[in-house]
């Protein structure tokens, strides 16, 4: 299937990066799982970085012992736990970034200023000095950011790493789950027609007449909101929640394609003759229906596998997704207001994003084109 | 009334999924935790309490509380805020901006796709159709928050030639209004762009082999004439099919977009009211945005059967 | 004699993943004015092909070589621009399939009207005119109402037609109907023949009539082309090759009909074995697989196309009846 396709190759070698990292990011030494770096605020991608020599964070001159054993003592399980992660919050966080330094090395490093609205002169002058303190250590690192870092000083590069963890195991868990529903329901509903089959289509219909980010807007919204306004969600629960709303807006969409797809091949001869001989309903769905629908629902899982990427990460900027910075989606949510000044915090997300769901289509194309091949020599 | 008894049965058929859509909409809202009579009132007495939850109907069943809220809304009351307001109005402002991004998206999306999928169609296979198949697959992988957010910076901000984000009604400087829009209508065009385009250019191929076309061919029209007049209107079932499906995924890219360029629509208002608990406001916003996907919907099944007569018989 | 289409040395070959596949070799074919002329052939022997490379009406992964004369012009040198200003008003076509061949979303009046307007520079009251006197000679009935219908809710007899009324609407010279009948039930079989027949009177119409029926062409024609995996392999005139074919495929062909006069019972005779693959030509007489006569020459050589005295032409070393 791959043979021909150098866009297939180029598209599956992605994917298969992204689940590499999904899977073993948290061993690597370019995921610092949370780690924040105080004197990387806002560091251009690039910064900073030969490519021959290593990986600067390991000869970074002001982080101490301490830093570097923490960091050494990575993640080992591969779930989905984003809670045990730290959280980022860390730094002291500045909305309004302006001020700016060029560096003797040419590098550019943006401090946030004194925030003047402050009330108290000693704010003023502790925020003062903590700024100066701030600018003094951004000086003389030399650290490698190689994607740059946010505003709280979260390299991006790792950032990603272990977001695509979380990202792509939402995004799996939902598609396949959604996925295995789906199906049984559609292929059950196309087998016995009848009132099951009208009742089913009816909930599908139902379901699908909310547009699809709506309804999961609606689900999460109502139940992963907590009972007094100014408690926080626990993240786990957030990420239950996501999934389950995700896995109900993809059953009826898969649903009804896999219950076309069924009614397609139960009308074939070869069906009519297995029920003449007296094959059971059982025995006909697993033997005769089930092997040639599956194959072309697999190709649509993986369209909808990049579809749901893209609602995960709308929903963070809708503000009900995660907004912990722990997946893609939320990593840009988190640090969409920065955009006109530090766009490459936009940057890094949106390309990997695009390029994730570019080889998710891509490959499902390929395994469609190929099915039909297949069809067309039937 | 022969011909109508398609359109009747379509009819029954759309009110039954709208009931079930705001059914299932009002139980979900009942599922949301803490007690609003208290929200609403928190220094209310228990009488109080339960005085106002009588009035919200939050003591009745799932099916009586759906009854009272259907009898309210045909009768015109959308419900109040919580907080204070009626939705009524609010939903008066909001319907407009998202309306109009919705629908200059598909004019622009169509009005781009329908000559980029027949001239891909007809120059099949050449560097022309590749670069444009090529180029419309990558662009529209990228998610539309992304586009969105990219196109504001670099020509909202870096180039500076339109405003970055904000909204405008007509009633208010028709210029100024569709310089706002420009951005916004770009970014969730993309997608459908994409889409319409393969899907034409497909449908176009399949129909530049049938044997009409040769007849026509074989009469001495032009070939633009063929493309126009016998290939494209056979084509067009599909597209409009495709343009009504694709209008649930606008409508959610729609909410999206309308946060990012803050335009004061639906989506920005469903966000507000979902943020703030706001439950009948989300109840009469989700109730609104059902009504419109399926009318829309229902609405270019009728128009499909008006322009392609094969699909007449089929239906019936 | 007055020739009106003259093929020389006319080959197409389409590009395809395995090969390019030869589907019409070297043919040269003269049709005079006012002639009708049949091709005989099986499905696949390059007959459908033939007729509408002769007309221009390819895709563009055909090339077609050697020369098209029509009316003197050359229309293997024209642009495919130049080429369409003789479709229609010089030579129209006639399709295999009425149910395809008419567009299914446009009424029959727009589709009729549409050629007059265009190619003849008609008002539409004119070509409105027009059109409902064509539905009459086609002999529908009440043609005003079949103006305002769309293909789907006509008969297959009545579709080919108004498929007929749409090539003869701009008077052609030529007019290829390429298997008109087909897809038809045999009594509207007998009716279309009829009707073609006396349109070619009236017209004055010259007829190139593509079938693989070798029954209808008996009626037909004047002189009759039996086409073999691409290549002319028999043609003479029609009552000659009738009483007097050459070519074992002829022969074959001509048993394969069934007859009433056959004792009941007797099975009908087939053509064993199936036309060569046309992406590699083989070496002696295409025909010599399937031929009972074949010999060892007939697989080693191609037998070159003979022309006898009396214009009988065909392309068999050892034919029916003796050389000459």
């Amino acid at each position: 299937m791959l043979k021909n396709s150098v866009g297939g190759k180029i598209a599956a070698a992605w994917l298969g990066l992204v689940v590499f990292f999904a899977i073993f990011g948290p061993l690597l030494p370019i995921a610092k799982v949370g780690q924040t770096f105080n004197d990387g605020l806002h560091v251009k991608p690039f910064t900073n970085c030969s490519f021959m020599g290593p990986l600067a964070h390991d000869l970074s001159p002001t982080s101490s012992v301490q830093d570097e054993d923490l960091s050494s003592t990575p993640e080992t399980t591969i779930a989905v736990d984003v809670d045990t992660s730290p959280s980022p919050e860390t730094v002291p966080t500045d909305t309004t970034p302006t001020g700016g330094i060029t560096d003797k090395d040419g590098f550019t490093i943006e401090i946030p200023p004194p925030d003047l609205t402050s009330d108290t002169v000693v704010d003023a002058q502790q925020q003062e000095q903590d700024r100066l303190d701030l600018l003094a250590s951004t000086q003389t690192s030399k650290r490698c950011f190689f994607l740059g870092s946010t505003n709280e000083g979260i390299d991006i590069l790792s950032a990603m790493v272990n977001g695509s963890r979380t990202s792509l195991s939402i995004s799996l868990i939902s598609v396949f789950l959604g996925g295995l529903i789906g199906c049984l329901l559609g292929i059950t509903s196309a087998y016995l027609r009848g009132w099951f089959d009208r009742v089913m289509l009816l909930i599908f219909n139902i379901i699908l007449s909310i547009p699809t980010l709506v309804l999961a807007f609606a689900l999460i919204a109502i139940f992963a909101t907590p009972l007094r306004p100014d408690e926080a969600v626990a993240d786990s629960r957030r990420i239950q929640v996501l999934i389950a709303s995700l896995v109900i807006v993809i059953i009826p969409q898969l649903g009804r394609i896999a219950r076309a797809a069924a009614l397609q091949w139960i009308n074939r001869d070869f069906v009519t003759a297995s029920r003449s001989i007296g094959a059971s309903n059982f025995s006909i769905l697993t033997k005769r229906i089930i092997p040639n629908v599956v194959p072309s629902i697999f190709a649509i899982l993986f369209l909808a596998l990049g579809t749901i990427i893209v609602v995960e990460g709308s929903l963070s900027l809708l503000g009900v997704g995660l907004n912990n910075g722990n997946s893609w989606g939320s990593l840009l949510a988190r640090n969409s207001g920065d955009l006109v000044d530090y766009p490459h915090v936009i940057y890094v997300p949106v390309i990997v994003i695009a390029f994730t769901i570019i080889s998710t289509n891509k490959l499902g194309d390929l395994i469609r084109a190929s099915l039909d091949q297949r069809e067309a020599k039937i | 009334m022969k011909k109508l008894r398609p359109i009747l049965l379509r009819l029954s058929q759309v009110c039954l999924v709208l009931i079930g859509a705001t059914f299932l909409v009002s139980v979900l809202i009942r599922q949301l935790p803490g007690d609003v009579a208290v929200l609403i009132n928190p220094a209310a007495s228990l009488a109080e309490r339960a005085a106002l939850r009588q009035e919200l109907g939050l003591d009745r069943n799932y099916f009586s509380a759906y009854w009272m809220w259907l009898s309210q809304m045909l009768q015109g009351d959308f419900g109040f805020f919580i907080f204070g307001g009626k939705v009524l109005p609010v939903l008066k402002t909001a319907i407009p901006p998202t309306l109009q991004l919705i629908f200059y998206t598909q004019i622009v999306a169509l009005t781009i796709a329908i000559p980029l999928g027949i001239t891909s169609a007809y120059k099949q296979g050449t560097r022309f159709d590749r670069t444009i198949s090529t180029t419309l697959f990558s662009i529209s992988s990228i998610p539309n928050f992304g586009i969105g957010l990219i196109l504001s910076l670099l020509i909202g901000v870096k180039i500076g030639i339109l405003p970055p984000s904000g909204y405008r009604p007509i009633s208010e400087g028709l210029i100024q209004h569709f310089r706002l829009m420009v951005l916004p209508v770009m970014t969730l065009a993309i997608a459908p762009i994409s889409t319409y385009t393969r899907l034409l250019r497909a449908e176009m191929i399949a129909a530049l082999r049938e044997d009409y076309v040769l007849l026509a061919m074989s009469k001495g029209l032009s070939d633009r004439r063929i493309l126009l007049r016998h290939v494209l209107r056979p084509s067009c079932t599909t597209l409009m099919t495709s343009a009504a499906l694709s209008m649930g995924g606008l409508i959610g890219g729609a909410l999206v977009i309308e946060i990012i360029f803050v335009i004061p629509g639906m989506g920005t208002q469903l966000a507000k009211a979902i943020g703030t608990r706001e439950f009948m406001a989300i109840q009469t916003y989700v109730a609104f945005i059902a009504l419109f996907y399926v009318t829309f919907n229902s609405v270019v099944d009728i128009l499909i059967g008006v322009v392609d007569p094969r699909t007449r018989n089929r239906r019936a | 004699m007055n020739q009106l289409l003259k093929l020389s040395d006319f080959s197409v070959s389409f590009t395809t993943p395995r090969g390019d596949l030869h589907a019409v070799r070297g043919v040269d074919l003269s049709v005079a004015k006012g002639e009708s002329i049949g091709i005989v052939g099986e499905s696949g022997s390059g007959k459908t092909v033939l007729s509408r490379a002769t007309m221009g009406l390819m895709p563009s992964t055909a090339t077609c070589t050697g020369s098209v004369e029509f009316n003197g012009a050359p229309l293997s040198d024209l642009s495919h621009a130049e080429v369409r200003n003789y479709w229609g008003t010089g030579m129209a076509m006639i399709f295999q399939d009425p149910l395809t061949s008419l567009n299914p979303v446009r009424r029959i009046g727009s589709q009729l009207m549409e050629g007059l307007i265009v190619r003849l520079g008609m008002s539409k009251d004119q070509a409105r005119a027009r059109s409902v006197e064509l539905l009459e000679r086609v002999r529908i009935p009440d043609p005003y109402a079949a103006m305002k219908k769309y293909p789907g809710e006509l008969s297959g007899g009545m579709r080919q037609r108004i498929v007929i009324a749409i090539a003869i609407a701009c008077t052609p010279e030529l007019l290829f109907a390429d298997e008109p009948t087909t897809a038809l039930d045999v009594t509207v079989q007998a009716q279309v023949l009829e009707l073609l027949a006396e349109l070619r009177q009236e017209f004055n119409m010259t007829m190139i009539l593509v079938t693989h029926d070798l029954g209808v062409v008996a009626g037909q024609t004047d002189r009759v082309v039996v086409m073999y995996a691409g290549e002319i392999v028999e043609a003479a005139v029609t009552k000659d090759l009738f009483a007097n074919m050459k070519m074992p495929y002829t022969e074959a062909l001509m048993k394969s009909i069934p007859r009433l006069d056959q004792a009941s019972g007797q099975r009908l005779r087939v053509i064993t074995g199936r036309l060569p693959d046309p992406t590699t030509p083989e070496p002696g007489c295409s025909f010599a697989p399937r031929c009972e006569y074949a010999t060892d020459k007939c697989r080693a050589e191609k037998p070159p196309l003979v022309t006898m005295q009396n214009g009988h032409q065909y392309r068999c070393f050892f034919p029916i009846g003796g050389s000459l």
